[in-house]
């Protein structure tokens, strides 16, 4: 409590006092269980600088993305192209930023896009039982006998390409496993007395879902959301990179791969600079995820 | 025992019916008449006699779930209809793509558990020293690599700088089996390095927490040689855990082949798959889709079956199954 004094000073000394004394307490070890391995805070500095990069690059390079120059392709690295152009003279530094943009999106979204349905239904099926989670469970176990990449591009084949229905068909691929974790969760959480407290005072089922059972079953969904991220992206990479995700010229990290293979051996960078992204994207979310799961679960290892 | 096995048996059916319906459902959801989905020419330049001939041979004619019940039972005796592209029976443009696929996700997943499997026992002996940081960090590092990143690396060291390698290809195994393995090295790395450092982190973990266990500690102060108590003791027991991931891999390496296969331009299902799904040839699609999903389901009930015979716990049913 020293702390509390130091604190005042700068700040109004009754925000941290509004909440009870256990969530604060509560809320200050996660913090501190997440930002005790130094790999974590990596993790942070990663997704901050991706998100940045997306968020600012394509404001402060001086040129188009679209923009070809057809006299200076595959020009190396130099001052005026910081990472060179590529097979139609255009910014490579720039078509990253864009792209950056696009690949973040489309996975940050996607995860979303799975998480939340995948969340609510397995709070559903976990708290009612029954036939309705039997049946479930298995939709959930027959989804995921399909490699998510190949479902995801199935799906694909079906809506069509575009980045909207990338989202949906990456999120349809990745909501069992959402809907598993907080089903698993439900069904000890549902067990307990409180939950049955709440009952006896006549609160409605939807509430006890909502309000009493889904915050205490949650967590395990959360960390699974910030590893799922690294997965959407990889998967957005791939079937771009496949052409049959964002249509060109739209740059993405995975339509840039594409051009950048056929080209590997004069401009390697057109390879390498996405798949740096792709790496510390993925390395950052994945570490965000162990932070999260040693913050939000420090029984679980 | 029996039961068991009997039982899981009876868990996996219900599950490859459910992919049936769901790859049934998802070839009805494209947009137009099935006939002229299924025959891949989505405006139709096909005549009145040849369409009726197509809804007898599909069964359209007859109710959704009796059309399903057929369309299943084609399917699991192998008969996946003709590609109106090419006017081949789907069968015998899918078996000659089985060979490169197997062979390159056999290789990755060799390689995975031959340097997981290592990795991750060397961390856990000695828990928490330089050696154990320094692997920890290159499995968290290994997991994050994209294909694209490890396959663009390799390319250029061993085919374009060493001329060690061919760049792309694939050379069948039984014409050659030396220029084979060549041509599948590359693909089979590319595949094996996300895998390989799951593996070393659940083995560590894993390998740790029966290394803390009484009797390893009874096998070390009666002066067994630590390199025995590992390998005789304690690996039996850290491999339970491995074992589950063994199965479930195998769809994440069929996903990846996908990629891998179009990277190093090798004729497998991942990369006929991509092809059919640009031309539209939906048969094919769906024959491949199957495929894959009912493999890995096979694979884990190989899997829940293994584990019954290498942990007594199970298969006395001591531990009851869910």
């Amino acid at each position: 409590m020293a702390a509390s004094g130091t604190v005042g000073t700068d700040r109004p000394a009754v925000l941290p006092q509004i909440r009870p004394v256990e969530k604060r307490r509560g809320l200050r070890q996660a913090l501190r269980r997440f930002t005790r391995r130094r790999v974590v805070l990596i993790g942070v500095v990663l997704v901050a600088f991706e998100l940045l990069f997306a968020i600012f690059g394509p404001l402060l390079i001086p040129y188009e993305p679209q923009r070809q120059d057809l006299f200076h392709t595959l020009a190396p690295p130099s001052p005026e192209h910081l990472l060179g152009t590529d097979d139609l003279g255009r910014d490579i530094l720039s078509r990253l930023a864009h792209g950056s943009r696009i690949s973040l999106t489309i996975g940050l979204s996607a995860v979303f896009a799975a998480g939340i349905p995948g969340v609510l239904l397995g709070l559903l099926v976990g708290y009612k039982g029954g036939t309705l989670d039997n049946v479930v469970m298995r939709v959930t176990d027959s989804v995921m006998a399909f490699p998510s990449i190949v479902l995801t591009l199935t799906i694909v084949a079906v809506l069509g390409q575009g980045i909207f229905n990338l989202i949906i068909a990456i999120g349809v691929a990745g909501w069992p496993n959402y809907a598993r974790l907080t089903r698993g969760q439900v069904l000890a959480v549902r067990e307990y007395d409180y939950v049955l407290a709440v009952r006896t005072v006549g609160a409605t089922q939807t509430r006890i879902m909502l309000r009493h059972v889904l915050p205490n079953a949650i967590n395990p969904a959360i960390v699974a959301m910030s590893l799922g991220v690294g997965f959407a992206i990889v998967a957005e990479s791939g079937l771009s990179f496949l052409g049959l995700g964002v249509l060109p010229p739209t740059p993405t990290w995975g339509s840039m791969i594409q051009t950048g293979f056929q080209v590997l051996e004069i401009a390697p960078g057109l390879v390498m600079a996405p798949g740096v992204m792709i790496f510390l994207a993925v390395l950052g979310f994945n570490l965000l995820g162990d932070g999260l799961r040693e913050a939000l679960d420090p029984y679980l290892k | 025992m029996g039961r068991y096995i009997l039982g899981r048996i009876f868990a996996a059916v219900p599950v490859i019916f459910m992919t049936a319906v769901l790859i049934f459902v998802i070839m009805r959801l494209l947009p137009g008449d099935p006939v002229l989905v299924i025959a891949g020419q989505p405006d139709s330049a096909l005549d009145e006699e040849t369409l009726r001939n197509l809804r007898e041979q599909w069964g359209l004619n007859e109710p959704v779930w009796v059309q399903f019940a057929i369309w299943l039972g084609k399917m699991l005796t192998g008969d996946f209809g003709t590609s109106f592209v090419t006017r081949q029976p789907v069968t015998a443009l899918v078996l000659p793509r089985l060979g490169p696929t197997l062979q390159i996700t056999m290789m990755a997943w060799l390689i995975a558990i031959t340097i997981g499997l290592t990795v991750g026992v060397v961390s856990a002996t000695a828990p928490n020293s330089r050696k154990d940081w320094i692997l920890s960090l290159g499995s968290l590092f290994a997991a994050a690599v994209p294909f694209f990143l490890t396959a663009s690396l390799l390319m250029l060291l061993f085919a374009l700088q060493l001329r060690w390698l061919p760049a792309s290809g694939y050379t069948p195994f039984f014409d050659d089996p030396l220029r084979s393995l060549r041509s599948t090295i590359m693909p089979a790395i590319t595949l094996s390095f996300g895998f390989a450092a799951v593996l070393a982190r659940q083995m560590r973990s894993s390998m740790v927490e029966v290394l803390e266990q009484p009797y390893i500690t009874t096998a070390r102060s009666k002066g067994l040689r630590e390199r025995l108590t590992i390998s005789r003791h304690a690996m039996k027991n850290a491999m339970l855990p491995i074992v589950t991931i063994l199965g479930f891999s195998l769809g994440n390496l069929f996903g990846g082949s996908v990629i891998t296969e179009r990277i190093f331009a090798v004729p497998g299902m991942g990369r006929l798959l991509v092809d059919s799904v640009s031309a539209r040839e939906y048969a094919v699609v769906q024959a491949i889709v199957f495929i894959f999903a009912f493999t890995v389901v096979a694979a884990n009930l190989i899997v829940d079956v293994l584990y019954a015979f290498l942990d007594p716990r199970i298969r006395l049913g001591a531990r009851g199954g869910s």
